[in-house]
């Protein structure tokens, strides 16, 4: 005699042995199953024939837990996103709004301070740090445009950093701080670029 | 039958603009997809899952446990705003390309 209940708990015994945890996803699988079996009983099919066809349409665990194991690794790299959009907003942003504030009062004690290259690479360094807390802010929120922004500021702020070292044979604390974070963001920016190029492959609804 | 992959590359357009229309759940988006396809778009149940968790991951959709009028636990999605331009931007897309597609046919029969 058929029991749905004791085919369904076999079911979630598969799919967990594959890997595919509790609650999320198998919750909302199970609820699906129940959905489908339920309309094709109404459709006038017995309950085997319809958890049958319900677990063959909901398809291999094993596959599934691949797909699944692709949004998990998204997933991540949004955790990532966030944990940098704040390090950027933190460390860059606060950072370019000390030296703004430093460099404003070079120019009023010392206004021929204007007129000095250092000066001028400290001013772009110091944009360059506040665009950084700005697009901080935008990585925090996911927006997609702000990795590339970010990946633009960093890669930038390397560039002045290095300009910064072979021009003067010194860096300040800040410069090393947001250089490190720039280098950070760069490999991660990077890495995420490699592995959605290794897994290319389209999400298979098919 | 359409074609796999054409089936894979439509996934997120067709849920993009089924959610804009109101959230809803797995069961019903798979339910009308099929229906307004007349069968023809028929996507591996389990399969969409991903996609929609993947969506969530990125931001697109937001998710919410309910309880249906029967009683029973269903994940309801429902669009957010980067959804939104997603939606925008796959439409201008495929636009383009039906767009090009049918401006190529029309040529054959001139």
């Amino acid at each position: 005699m058929f029991n749905l209940e004791q085919s369904i708990a076999d079911w979630r015994q598969q799919m967990l042995a594959a890997g595919i945890k509790t609650p999320v996803p198998l919750e909302e699988l199970e609820s699906h199953l129940r959905e489908d079996v339920e309309q094709q009983m109404r459709s006038g099919f017995s309950e085997q024939e319809a958890f049958g066809s319900a677990i063959k349409k909901i398809g291999q665990p094993r596959l599934l837990k691949t797909e699944f194991k692709k949004a998990d690794c998204i997933g991540t790299f949004m955790k990532t996103y966030r944990i940098l959009g704040v390090l950027w907003m933190a460390l860059s942003g606060v950072l370019g709004t000390l030296f703004l504030f430093a460099l404003l009062h070079a120019v009023f004690t010392h206004p021929k301070v204007l007129f000095l290259p250092r000066f001028h690479l400290h001013t772009l360094a110091c944009l360059l740090y506040l665009a950084g807390g700005v697009a901080g802010f935008s990585l925090f929120h996911c927006a997609q445009w702000a990795r590339r922004f970010v990946g633009l500021i960093a890669v930038l702020i390397m560039i002045v950093t290095i300009v910064q070292f072979v021009a003067y044979r010194s860096l300040s604390w800040a410069s090393d701080i947001v250089s490190v974070l720039a280098l950070v963001s760069v490999v991660l920016l990077l890495s995420e670029r490699i592995a959605k190029g290794l897994g290319r492959k389209r999400a298979d609804v098919a | 039958m359409i074609r796999k992959e054409l089936v894979a590359a439509s996934a997120e357009p067709l849920i993009l603009s089924l959610l804009s229309r109101g959230e809803s759940y797995g069961y019903a988006i798979i339910q009308e997809v099929k229906a307004r396809s007349d069968g023809k778009l028929q996507w591996t149940d389990g399969m969409l899952y991903p996609v929609l968790h993947r969506m969530e991951q990125r931001g697109l959709i937001k998710s919410r446990w309910a309880e249906s009028e029967t009683g029973r636990k269903r994940k309801y999605y429902s669009l957010k705003k980067d959804g939104k331009h997603a939606m925008q931007k796959h439409h201008e897309q495929w636009s383009l390309v039906h767009g090009v597609l049918s401006g190529l046919r029309k040529e054959q029969y001139v």
